[in-house]
């Protein structure tokens, strides 16, 4: 009877726990507990929580949903402070703009990592239509990752980034200006517009911006991906990626109820 | 006779294109950055351009006190003093990476991983600890005691909010900005995922952060601010009042001159630095009114670089001294000797005090050391010292008696900082600091980092000349160019490239091939940059 009463002690403290997720009913739907009487038991009795391992389980779950939770409130915010730039004509994208999730890519175009990653987004990409896939340039690797950063967005200007950036990820060679206008060659285009390019102030401020961008979400390395509202670090496979993006279309669902 | 053969080159110079001008400013009459200093200069300026929680280079948090000698605020504070030291004394005339740089390291100060150690660090007494048989070191909490702030700044913790104080001071001054006047200037922003709270800020700007410190320093008696709890360091102390000298000088007040004074006094009647041994004290134990003498060069270096600032005679007169007990047995030892816990960053920090005093002999036998023992490193135009696997535990001479072991904080920013700073050239930032005519001078901006170093930008103003050195950055470009600003419409400047006259520069007339005016009066120079080469661009 203890532990029974124990357990339902429990649930009432995890649904109470997770009240702040968007899509949590609240701690008022514990049927007949009242939840103040719960809070009383509990303060009266706190040890229930700590010796039992099922209710920390429970509890930390909880927490870490609320923190979650928390985390991804913040994100959608700053998200929405970078509409302009997430929408700028400098920015790389693929998928329609009616796509219901967004994903946002900040990687470096020689991050091991973002390389191997490549092929497993391709796939994803190819066969999700429902995404929007912005690239967020983040090069975090010295000054030849800048340099193809900026070539890039030189190369989205010509509109032939998905072409450039194809070649630089897949590209054998450690990364110089040979490879990066070798590549610019092979993707077709003009690589006299692309070096003045690369040189305007607005590219440059734009690539300050997609940084600022970066460090407000608290990335700290590459690749590292926004899809909707959650957070991934690191390569991911296109498993990742596609599990990630139900979760994502799973939560829309529900709070659109 | 001589006076005739003067007139004739004076004649020959104004007349035939090319050949310059006896008077004509020479470059090497100019501090300039050698090839190394660059090489230190980039790799600092990269450690800030890294993303705020990369901390790569930087070694790591030690799993016990969460901060240590190596700590990353450190790093990021001497950093920003080794920049501060270039950008016066060898680029004047080149602010605008300087400044970005310093804004950049001011903002990896306020990234929550270096400062949130505080939230740890301030519960417990660190001098309150025990030695295990072993060798561990124990932390004593004592539960009753138990306490601890969040805000990095508010009370103790001078090891850190001094750093940031001198580091905002600095900035103010060396580049005439005044951002971090406004409220919330410098946010901390508590992270509530890691710790299971609400979120948190904690807004503080250059006033009420140099409010709070001085209020702590007069709360104290001027005995110094502790860094951990019960534990007073002198060198901790000394940034804060270096803070204190930049707020008096762009706001007005009249705070430092109260502290220097009152707390020399603490010093000389406590013998924070020891009369007979020369050496600063390791630090002071307030509860029980102690002081823990000590001979440790990593104290002596860094304690004694900045006192330097505001009581340079005394520094002088205690360094030979600790010169003399310190550098032989330093560079040279037995093997296998164990050199202690502190040898990691003691070289570090004494080379930084050598530099300051003016022994050059000392910074060079120092540098050629590191280089020959430290294994140098170049990674993107960047010169480094990377630390060791076990800088932080094995303190022993290698099989031929030398260091073998280096920490972050030296290898990653105390060499080089040596091997920049010229004599008195800290000193010279706080008693000699730019004034209005500085900030109203000719000067160069927008030269792209990666394509260009520039290794010396100087304005003549008895000559009224702009001296300007660049060398190839670390991609290679055909072009570069940079933006000269604040040249005088009225006059015609002559524009020199490497001794050789490329013509003349006004409002009006034709401009020589690779210049042009731009909108906002600015006079932009694009150049072929295979190897070193200087400008120089003088009114006549």
């Amino acid at each position: 009877m203890h532990r029974a009463l124990r357990n339902l002690f429990a649930l009432a403290l995890v649904l109470a726990g997770a009240a702040c997720g968007s899509s949590d009913p609240g701690p008022s739907s514990t049927g007949s507990l009242e939840p103040d009487l719960v809070r009383e038991y509990l303060l009266m009795h706190p040890e229930i929580v700590l010796d039992d391992a099922e209710v920390s389980d429970a509890i930390h779950k909880a927490g870490l949903r609320r923190k979650q939770g928390r985390a991804a409130e913040e994100r959608r915010s700053i998200l929405k402070a970078y509409t302009d730039l997430l929408q700028s004509s400098l920015t790389p994208s693929s998928g329609g703009t009616d796509a219901d999730i967004t994903v946002i890519e900040f990687y470096d175009y020689q991050c091991v990592p973002c390389r191997a990653s490549y092929p497993e987004l391709q796939q994803v990409r190819a066969t999700d239509p429902g995404i929007r896939y912005v690239y967020g340039q983040l090069p975090i690797y010295g000054s030849h990752s800048i340099m193809a950063s900026r070539a890039a967005i030189a190369a989205h200007r010509q509109g032939l980034f998905e072409e450039f950036h194809h070649a630089l990820m897949t590209t054998d060679s450690v990364l110089d200006m040979k490879v990066i206008f070798a590549a610019a060659g092979k993707a077709g285009l003009d690589v006299e517009k692309l070096q003045a390019d690369m040189r305007d102030p607005l590219v440059h401020q734009y690539l300050e911006e997609v940084r600022a961008l970066a460090e407000a979400l608290d990335i700290t390395g590459t690749p590292s991906f926004i899809i909707g509202d959650a957070k991934l670090s690191g390569g991911i496979t296109a498993g990742d990626l596609m599990s990630e993006l139900g979760r994502q279309r799973a939560q829309i669902k529900l709070s659109s109820r | 006779m001589p006076a005739l053969i003067a007139s004739a080159a004076l004649m020959i110079a104004l007349i035939i294109p090319g050949v310059g001008f006896a008077a004509d400013p020479d470059p090497a009459d100019y501090p300039a950055l050698s090839t190394e200093q660059m090489g230190h200069v980039r790799h600092m300026i990269n450690i800030a351009n890294d993303l705020p929680g990369d901390f790569e280079l930087l070694g790591e948090i030690d799993p016990v006190y969460y901060m240590s000698f190596d700590a990353y605020q450190f790093q990021f504070a001497f950093a920003h003093y080794a920049l501060a030291s270039t950008h016066y004394h060898y680029t004047p005339a080149y602010r605008d990476l300087y400044k970005d740089t310093s804004a950049k390291l001011i903002k990896r100060m306020i990234y929550k991983d270096v400062w949130d150690y505080w939230a740890h660090v301030s519960k417990f007494d660190l001098t309150d600890r025990t030695e295990t048989e072993a060798g561990e070191v124990m932390v004593n909490y004592t539960e009753e005691d138990w306490y601890g702030w969040i805000d990095p700044n508010i009370k103790k913790n001078i090891m850190y909010s001094g750093h940031l104080l001198q580091m905002v001071g600095l900035h103010e001054s060396l580049f005439d900005d005044h951002r971090y006047d406004e409220p919330g200037s410098l946010t901390f922003r508590y992270a509530p995922v890691e710790y299971g709270q609400p979120p948190v800020e904690i807004k503080y700007d250059h006033n009420r952060l140099t409010t709070v410190i001085y209020d702590q320093f007069v709360e104290d008696h001027f005995r110094g601010i502790e860094c951990e709890r019960n534990a007073v360091y002198a060198e901790c102390n000394q940034h804060p009042i270096l803070g204190l000298m930049s707020h008096d000088l762009k706001h007005g007040t009249e705070l430092s001159g109260e502290v220097r004074t009152k707390f020399k006094q603490v010093m000389q009647k406590r013998n924070y630095i020891d009369p007979e041994t020369k050496s600063t004290m390791y630090f002071l134990k307030v509860k029980q009114d102690e002081v823990v003498p000590a001979t440790y060069a990593w104290a002596d270096g860094w304690n004694g670089h900045a006192q330097h600032v505001w009581d340079k005679e005394y520094i002088e007169s205690i360094y030979p001294y600790q010169r003399e007990r310190y550098i032989p047995s330093m560079l040279k030892g037995k093997p296998g000797e164990n050199m202690g816990w502190t040898a990691p960053f003691d070289f570090g920090w004494f080379a930084l005090l050598a530099s300051e005093v003016g022994d050059k002999e000392t910074v060079q036998l120092m540098s050629d050391y590191a280089d020959a023992n430290f294994s140098p490193t170049w990674i993107d135009g960047g010169l480094y010292y990377p630390f060791t696997p076990d800088y932080s535990y094995n303190f022993s001479r290698d099989e031929n008696g030398l260091i073998q072991n280096v920490g972050p904080v030296t290898g990653n920013v105390l060499i080089g900082f040596s091997r920049i700073n010229p004599a008195d050239g800290l000193w010279h930032i706080y008693n000699r600091p730019f004034d209005s005519s500085h900030f109203a001078s000719p000067h160069i901006t927008d030269v792209d980092y990666l394509e260009a170093s520039v290794t010396q930008a100087v304005f003549d103003s008895k000559k009224d000349a702009l001296i300007v050195t660049l060398v190839p950055g670390p991609v290679a470009s055909n072009n570069v160019s940079f933006t000269v600003r604040q040249l005088e419409t009225a006059k015609t400047y002559e524009l020199i490239k490497d001794e050789k006259s490329l013509g003349n520069i006004s409002a009006e007339g034709q401009l020589p091939s690779g210049t042009r005016w731009q909108d906002n009066g600015s006079l932009l120079i694009t150049t072929t940059l295979h190897e070193q080469s200087s400008f120089i661009i003088k009114a006549i």
